[in-house]
């Protein structure tokens, strides 16, 4: 293959992924055209479903990764910068509040739900329930894609707290169990490095990692026409763009909030 | 109701058409792909290559799509493989659209759901089994009767029947043969167009008018 050849594949690829991005974002506008629809009870059953399966079955999974990463993350710390240093509880902050919470939420929630929410609307696209609900004048985007974006959101956003809780109160227990690390000292110093600020970043995190993501699987589901093989290759582009598009935002979030 | 203006998409050529206020009528199409494509154009899924589909007096073409969907809702559409959403239990399809669109309490639809699946034969010991399974775990002509019910509780203007009387029980067909006729006669001026390839399975019920699509256009 000639470098004209190869400069033109990738070309197409970089264009065909930002149409992707496009497209989903149009999904996100959509989607929140449609918050109103919310009151309506059936759209409003979707969005619990969604969050149900998003966030409350993903508790146990984030409980046990953010228990071993937390306590991996204190030990080394701590070997490093001393048992009860103010360096200590700003480095946990740093990585666990500002980085590690929001990533490793929103890897755990592509794996389940991502893929999930993208072949769940594959199959009914391919099955012909959109169209049926079409037929009954119920709007895909209303009914079977902003419940979806929002539950998902919703539920990433809980996640990412629970799983920076977990990581850091968990792994502070645990270390000062094993290691007879300074449980109240580590704590003071967690709290007195942790800012409104690092709160806001993890939460803009959040917030956006969510979005993209369900954004990716509501729209990638939505684009298999007629065949059933179509609907594991939505999900795994669904997985793969989703993450691409996570890594990116969450390094440009963490560079602009240090500018 | 539905009318079809020289309307040319794929087996169909300058097809026009027109199904009234208060008829029955029988749409027979010369293949399943000619009859998919029928509701495709009334659904506006498939727009014509040239010609209009007019629903309630209203072009689709050109029409936004909120629009589209109110005049969609007008109509209930019983599909031969029931069209359940599959992650809803069939109690939850069945009330699907009444409570989207009228906003309905589950409650208040248990009355008219059981007369109609009554009216539809449906066994009493099974129905509350049924109600609360998935709709893949059902048998075929099982989804078609929920589905039936989930078009009737809407009350709708226009009933379209796809291929409804096709592969059922004998007793089970004459059973909705007999509701599609009285459901008719329940609202003045309902159109029923009943939809099909095959001629024969629409014979139980009666109609005021025969479409028969040849060579791509429909002759009454």
């Amino acid at each position: 293959m000639q470098g004209t050849d190869i400069a033109q594949v990738l070309g197409r690829r970089v264009l065909t992924f930002f149409a992707h991005v496009a497209g989903a974002l149009a999904l996100v506008l959509e989607a929140a055209r449609s918050l109103p629809a919310l009151a309506q009870r059936p759209v409003r059953l979707v969005f619990f479903r969604q969050i149900y399966f998003t966030g409350v079955q993903a508790l146990f999974v984030v409980t046990a990764i953010g228990l071993v990463l937390g306590l991996a993350i204190i030990t080394q710390v701590s070997s490093l910068a001393g048992r009860s240093t103010e360096l200590t509880g700003r480095i946990l902050v740093w990585v666990v509040v500002r980085e590690l919470g929001p990533l490793f939420a929103a890897i755990i929630v592509i794996a389940r739900s991502g893929t999930a929410v993208a072949a769940e609307l594959g199959s009914m696209k391919v099955s012909g329930e959109v169209r049926s609900l079409r037929a009954m004048g119920i709007p895909a985007a209303r009914y079977l894609v902003m419940p979806r974006i929002a539950g998902l959101t919703t539920s990433l956003l809980a996640l990412l707290f629970f799983f920076q809780g977990v990581a850091v109160l968990g792994g502070l227990a645990l270390a000062s169990f094993l290691f007879e690390l300074p449980f109240r000292a580590q704590l003071d110093n967690l709290a007195g490095a942790l800012s409104f600020f690092d709160l806001s970043i993890s939460l803009m995190k959040g917030l956006v990692f969510g979005l993209v993501i369900a954004a990716a699987a509501c729209y990638h589901g939505l684009r298999v026409r007629t065949s059933i093989t179509e609907v594991p290759q939505a999900a795994a582009r669904a997985v793969i763009e989703a993450l691409i598009l996570v890594v990116v935002i969450n390094g440009f979030i963490t560079v602009a909030s240090f500018l | 109701m539905i009318e079809f203006r020289k309307v040319t998409a794929a087996g169909f050529r300058e097809a026009s058409f027109s199904i009234g206020a208060g008829v029955a009528c029988k749409l027979v199409t010369e293949s399943n792909l000619d009859r998919d494509l029928a509701l495709h154009l009334v659904l506006g899924s498939a727009p014509p290559e040239r010609g209009d589909v007019v629903l309630f007096g209203e072009a689709l073409r050109g029409l936004s799509e909120e629009r589209a969907l109110s005049l969609f809702s007008r109509v209930g559409i019983v599909w031969s493989g029931g069209g359940f959403v599959s992650n809803l239990k069939v109690w939850e399809n069945i009330l699907l659209p009444v409570m989207y669109h009228r906003g309905r309490e589950p409650a208040s639809c248990e009355a008219e759901v059981l007369d109609v699946l009554r009216r539809l034969g449906v066994e009493e010991g099974l129905l509350p089994v049924y109600l609360q399974s998935l709709p893949g775990a059902l048998p075929a002509q099982a989804l078609r009767q929920f589905g039936c019910a989930r078009a009737a509780l809407m009350n709708p203007e226009v009933m379209i029947y796809e291929s409804a009387f096709e592969g059922l029980q004998r007793d089970v067909r004459e059973r909705l043969e007999s509701f599609a006729v009285w459901f008719h006669a329940q609202r003045p001026g309902r159109t029923s167009v009943y939809v099909s390839s095959d001629e024969r399975s629409l014979q139980g019920v009666p109609a005021d008018l025969v479409l028969r699509q040849q060579g791509g256009r429909f002759d009454a």
